[in-house]
């Protein structure tokens, strides 16, 4: 008696640390993914909205998950309800067995353990970037319904009353959450084989197909593949054999669960088979996860939030280390350039760079060639056979993302919004697109860069659209109201911007992008038209600094007399103007210093991350 | 039992009651509308025009025509007005205007602002229009419809929805003579191609021998042809223009495709180097095909402000599948300095309306692209004042719908406007919405291609998908 409290106490400290350890997996591996499922399920406080909404079938868990989600933009939200979401799940499970197994065995740990399992799978589910939360919020609700109906059947005596009650709670849980509803129809078939009501059981499943039927010849789904299976809750056609296994787990459970209530098991058998199953689960679970999770794309879903936040160290933070810079356009040069850093650090994180541990033998003074324009300074840089030098420049798009993706648009809009200028323009349109292909075309972040394009741009009222719709928001109201109160507080925004528009029109080449930061930083004449210092400055310095455009160089570097250059720049200037004329562009006497030691053959301090270690890498690589 | 009959004969008495408005007071401030249905000239049988009325919340309307009125009240100023008796209004007030007297709640009771007519048309709009239903995107799409609306009623249907073909696109879905049951359309990347309907079967259309992608359709009278342009179309976003885009054809041409066994038909005319043709349409008797064509500059990145188009026609003759050889110019590009595109002829051949912009072929690009009217008989050119373009004609030739940005300059909506037989044409007014004023601001996609079909296309996106997959 004593051991079988012992165990028992261990079981639930077990049980305990399971959930506990589900829930830090969960904030530690996905946190960054919640908080993008409040774009794909904005809440949008409007009677007609919400009355759409319930048009449809799962219409209902449509708006509970929007419901929840909304508070996702809160860390530690997203994670917390999840695991609760998993856990509710499992406690409805046991309500579940409990109630079936009335009169047997007790319901003990090694009878309940199975229902842990769904929650293991939808957690596997989130690193399908197709897939909705629906498909969380549904396996609970159709949880919910199972267990109300064997609530209310075991109070019932009439078989057909029984029958009625299977019937109808099937079909409202069709209706509610849609083809996960099978799992209510799983519990009704479990009590019918345990008590052999089988009028229940067809009753049930009639309600479900019948419904599933309906709503395809309605049009609410577009086969009977989305109408009865899983793939009603990912936003496109995927594989979703993880929603599969959540929903089978737990027909599993309560097969083996109901089975194991008639088994007279000893203490220790059935702790063995407890921690079996924990230990499957967390097995298999991180087996499962290993072989799906997107490292990359967490990556830049957790860059994306940091950006959002403005957390441009964390940005930083997230690269130090790994020195593995993919693109041009990117969040960690974008944190860079906000912290005013990247020209001094543009080749920390630059794969280009090589460590050469010789420096050339025979380098001389006249050894740097640069290139005479822009173009041919891209071209070098296009290696065949490393494509990585070549989107890092060239390509202003993400290398192993879909151009056509949302994270591309995203991380467009990001970077060429604090660009402004020439590139205002791509990142209005980016903006749209990441929102279009967004569910539901709510994404709060794109919608408010596009309130402010749009008022640069000359289009207000499409801003009044978008405000409207953040005005009916939970998070978004306040900024919504206070850019609606008065015409000055969005144009207060949207003047400096309009401001640094091209004096003349032409049209965004998106392959032009040294082209486009020019005709943002420099006007017509060449002069400087925007701060010392602003993002699209650091961002044409760099650009030019890593095509090594000489004339480029040159020419900026002209611009920029008086002012502090940045090391990088001063290096390159070094590197490419004459002898005699360097120390006038306001070269640092340590600058000059380093250069000749370079000069003599000798390593200079910081040679690694330098201009001079770039331009060897490329032209070594190249030739 | 007598009871319960005569309570519920009462309950029936009060139902059918309309709402009483005494109008106490009149004052001579006039009701901010929107959609602004303010002395408009709409079909007899459109359905309700609903409103809403700006900065009033308690308010009341009364629509009188010479016989009936209709009266409402309403507490968040959104009128719905009843669609029965709406519409016996309409055949009551046939050819006569109908007065909207707005009112709103004050001490002494219900005060009428200044009324405003609405002319109810003795000539009737095709009852339904096809449209195209997606987000205003340049070149990425996402989700995206082709809807059938009852245009004398709310009802709105899917033809297709293209998350039945995983994503793919469909596009230029043109209607012969406006009937239901013929129909074409273009479906890009998943099952993709062309695909024809008559009598509700779908096949698909094996173009011969074409040197590209079928794009703008135009359909002969008899059914047999369809003309098309092939395009090679990109486009540009502007750095600092109000237009936001520009969509550019870097070489196009026109050819007829006889439907019958796929076979491309075409003229010299059609497939000059130097020139960019496109846009084409058919005359009603079938004997012209007009078209748009452009001088064709070198680098059309740079030059594409120079690019205008010049509306033309040659005679075709069906028998025989061949084409005349004399072209005329009904509007010189160079002569007016600016673009004809889009030309569409009145089903009874007296009129060609088409879009003025100032340079280009895609008016949906263009904000300040108008509709413009050319008198076939003795050539005159008229403006509508319209911003708008993809105007499709009325089988009566007495209405178009076409899709304008007017509202927001983003996202198009459909309007509708009447003809006279002397080619004057009517204010123009959005396409009637249930809760209309909610409906637009929330509306997130765009009207895109209406086009009036004299009937329900009996497809469903089922079928559709089915016909595709073949």
């Amino acid at each position: 008696m004593k051991n079988k409290r012992y165990i028992n106490v261990l079981l639930a400290v077990l049980l305990v640390l399971f959930w506990v350890g589900l829930l830090v997996c969960a904030y530690q591996l996905q946190q960054y993914r919640f908080f993008a499922k409040e774009a794909e399920h904005l809440w949008i406080s409007d009677e007609i909205w919400i009355f759409e909404q319930l048009q449809h079938p799962s219409g209902v868990v449509q708006l509970l998950t929007s419901a929840l989600t909304q508070f996702y933009s809160i860390p530690f939200v997203g994670p917390v309800v999840t695991t609760l979401i998993g856990f509710l799940i499992y406690l409805i499970g046991v309500g579940c067995l409990r109630t079936i197994g009335k009169g047997r065995q007790s319901t003990v740990f090694s009878n309940t353990v199975f229902f842990i399992l769904p929650a293991v799978f939808l957690f596997l589910c989130h690193e399908n970037v197709w897939y909705s939360y629906r498909g969380d919020v549904a396996l609970m609700v159709a949880m919910l319904f199972g267990y109300a109906f064997v609530q209310i059947v075991t109070r019932l005596k009439q078989r057909w009353m029984k029958s009625i009650v299977a019937l109808f709670l099937t079909g409202v849980a069709y209706l509610t959450t849609g083809s996960a509803a099978v799992i209510t129809v799983v519990v009704v078939c479990i009590y019918s084989f345990n008590y052999k009501q089988w009028l229940a059981m067809p009753m049930a499943l009639v309600a479900w197909l019948l419904l599933g039927w309906y709503s395809v010849k309605e049009g609410h789904f577009i086969s009977m593949e989305e109408a009865f299976t899983p793939l009603q809750y990912y936003e496109w056609p995927s594989t979703y054999y993880f929603q599969i296994f959540a929903w089978a787990s737990v027909l599993v459970a309560l097969v083996v669960g109901t089975t194991l209530q008639r088994i007279n098991m000893k203490p220790l058998w059935q702790g063995m088979v407890f921690v079996g199953v924990i230990a499957f689960a967390i097995v298999q679970g991180i087996t499962m996860y290993r072989g799906t999770h997107n490292s990359r794309n967490y990556e830049l879903r957790t860059e994306e939030w940091l950006c959002h936040q403005e957390d441009w160290d964390g940005i930083i933070a997230m690269h130090e280390g790994s020195a593995q810079q993919t693109c041009f356009i990117s969040y960690l040069n974008l944190a860079l350039a906000q912290k005013g850093l990247l020209t001094e650090r543009l080749f920390q994180f630059n794969p280009l760079v090589k460590s050469i541990k010789e420096l050339p033998k025979d380098m001389d003074s006249q050894s740097f060639q640069g290139n005479e324009d822009a173009q041919s300074g891209a071209s070098r840089l296009q290696h065949p056979e490393d494509s990585t030098a070549q989107q890092m420049v060239c390509a202003p798009l993400l290398m192993k993302f879909d151009e056509f993706s949302r994270e591309a648009s995203k991380l467009q809009s990001a970077v060429q919004m604090a660009w402004g200028g020439a590139a205002l323009c791509n990142a209005h349109k980016a903006a749209f697109e990441a929102n279009m292909l967004t569910p539901g075309q709510t994404d709060a972040q794109e919608l408010k860069i596009q309130i402010i394009t749009n008022a640069v741009f000359g289009t207000p009222k499409v801003a009044e659209k978008y405000l409207h719709i953040l005005q009916k928001t939970t998070f978004y109201k306040d900024w919504a109201n206070e850019m609606l109160s008065s015409k000055d507080a969005l144009e207060k925004l949207a003047a400096p911007l309009r401001k640094g528009l091209p004096e003349n029109n032409a049209l965004y080449m998106k392959t032009q992008v040294g082209k486009t930061l020019q005709n943002t930083v420099l006007d017509a004449d060449g002069q400087l038209r925007v701060p010392v210092g602003s993002i699209a400055s650091q961002f044409y310095e760099a650009y030019i600094l890593l095509t090594l455009d000489k004339n480029a160089i040159l020419h900026w570097a002209q611009t920029l007399k008086g002012e502090k250059l940045s090391s990088l720049l001063q290096q390159a200037i070094c590197a490419f103007a004459q002898p005699d004329e360097i120390s006038s562009f306001g070269v640092s006497y340590s600058i000059l210093q380093q250069f000749h030691a370079l000069q003599q053959h000798q390593e200079p301090t910081g040679y690694r991350t330098s201009f001079w270690n770039f331009y060897y890498s490329t032209v070594a690589s190249s030739s | 039992m007598k009871k319960i009959v005569l309570l519920y004969l009462l309950v029936l008495l009060f139902t059918a009651c309309s709402t009483r408005v005494n109008i106490v007071n009149r004052s001579s401030e006039k009701p901010v509308v929107l959609p602004d249905y303010t002395d408009v000239t709409i079909p007899c049988n459109i359905a309700p025009l609903n409103f809403s009325v700006q900065g009033l919340t308690d308010a009341a309307l009364v629509i009188k025509g010479d016989v009936d009125s209709i009266c409402l009240t309403t507490g968040d100023g959104n009128f719905d007005i009843p669609l029965e008796e709406w519409h016996q209004l309409l055949a009551a007030q046939k050819g006569h205007a109908l007065q909207f007297t707005v009112c709103r709640s004050t001490e002494n009771g219900w005060e009428g602002l200044q009324p405003f007519n609405v002319q109810v048309s003795n000539d009737s709009i095709d009852p339904y229009v096809v449209y195209r239903l997606l987000p205003p995107g340049y070149g990425l799409w996402n989700r995206m419809s082709l809807m059938q609306r009852n245009l004398e009623n709310f009802q709105e249907e899917e033809i297709y929805a293209n998350r039945y073909g995983r994503g793919n696109c469909v596009n230029c879905h043109s209607f012969a003579g406006g009937k239901a049951d013929t129909w074409q359309v273009h479906v890009r990347h998943n099952y993709g191609g062309t695909f024809v309907v008559r009598q509700g079967k779908m096949q698909k259309l094996n173009v011969q021998g074409a040197k590209a992608k079928p794009v703008y359709p135009a359909w002969h009278p008899d059914g047999r042809f369809i003309a098309y342009s092939t395009n090679n179309t990109f486009f540009h976003i502007h750095t600092a223009d109000v237009n936001r885009w520009e969509v550019m054809d870097d070489g196009s041409d026109v050819m007829v495709v006889d439907t019958e066994n796929g076979e491309v038909l075409t003229a010299p005319q059609f497939t000059q180097k130097e020139k960019y043709e496109t846009f084409p349409a058919f005359s009603p008797d079938g004997k012209w095909l007009y078209y748009c064509t452009a001088q064709a500059v070198d680098t059309l990145t740079r030059q594409f402000q120079d690019v205008r188009y010049s509306l033309c026609r040659i005679l075709f003759d069906a028998q025989h599948r061949t084409f005349g050889t004399q072209v005329d110019t009904l509007y010189s590009a160079p002569q007016q300095g600016s673009s004809a595109t889009m030309p569409r002829v009145s089903p009874d051949g007296k009129w060609l309306c088409f879009v003025r912009q100032p340079y280009g072929q895609f008016a949906t690009c263009h904000l300040d692209a108008t509709l413009q009217l050319i008198n076939l008989e003795n050539g005159e050119i008229t403006s509508t004042q319209e911003l708008g373009s993809w105007h499709s004609w009325s089988q009566n030739s007495r209405w178009m719908i076409f899709a304008s940005k007017r509202d927001d300059q983003r996202y198009g909506r459909l309007y509708i406007v009447h003809v006279a037989p002397d080619g004057s044409t009517s204010k123009a007014f959005v396409l009637p919405q249930p809760e209309a004023t909610h409906f637009y601001d929330m509306q997130l996609n765009t009207y895109s291609i209406p086009e009036l079909v004299s009937g329900h296309v009996d497809m469903t996106p089922q079928q559709f998908q089915q016909s595709i997959s073949k």
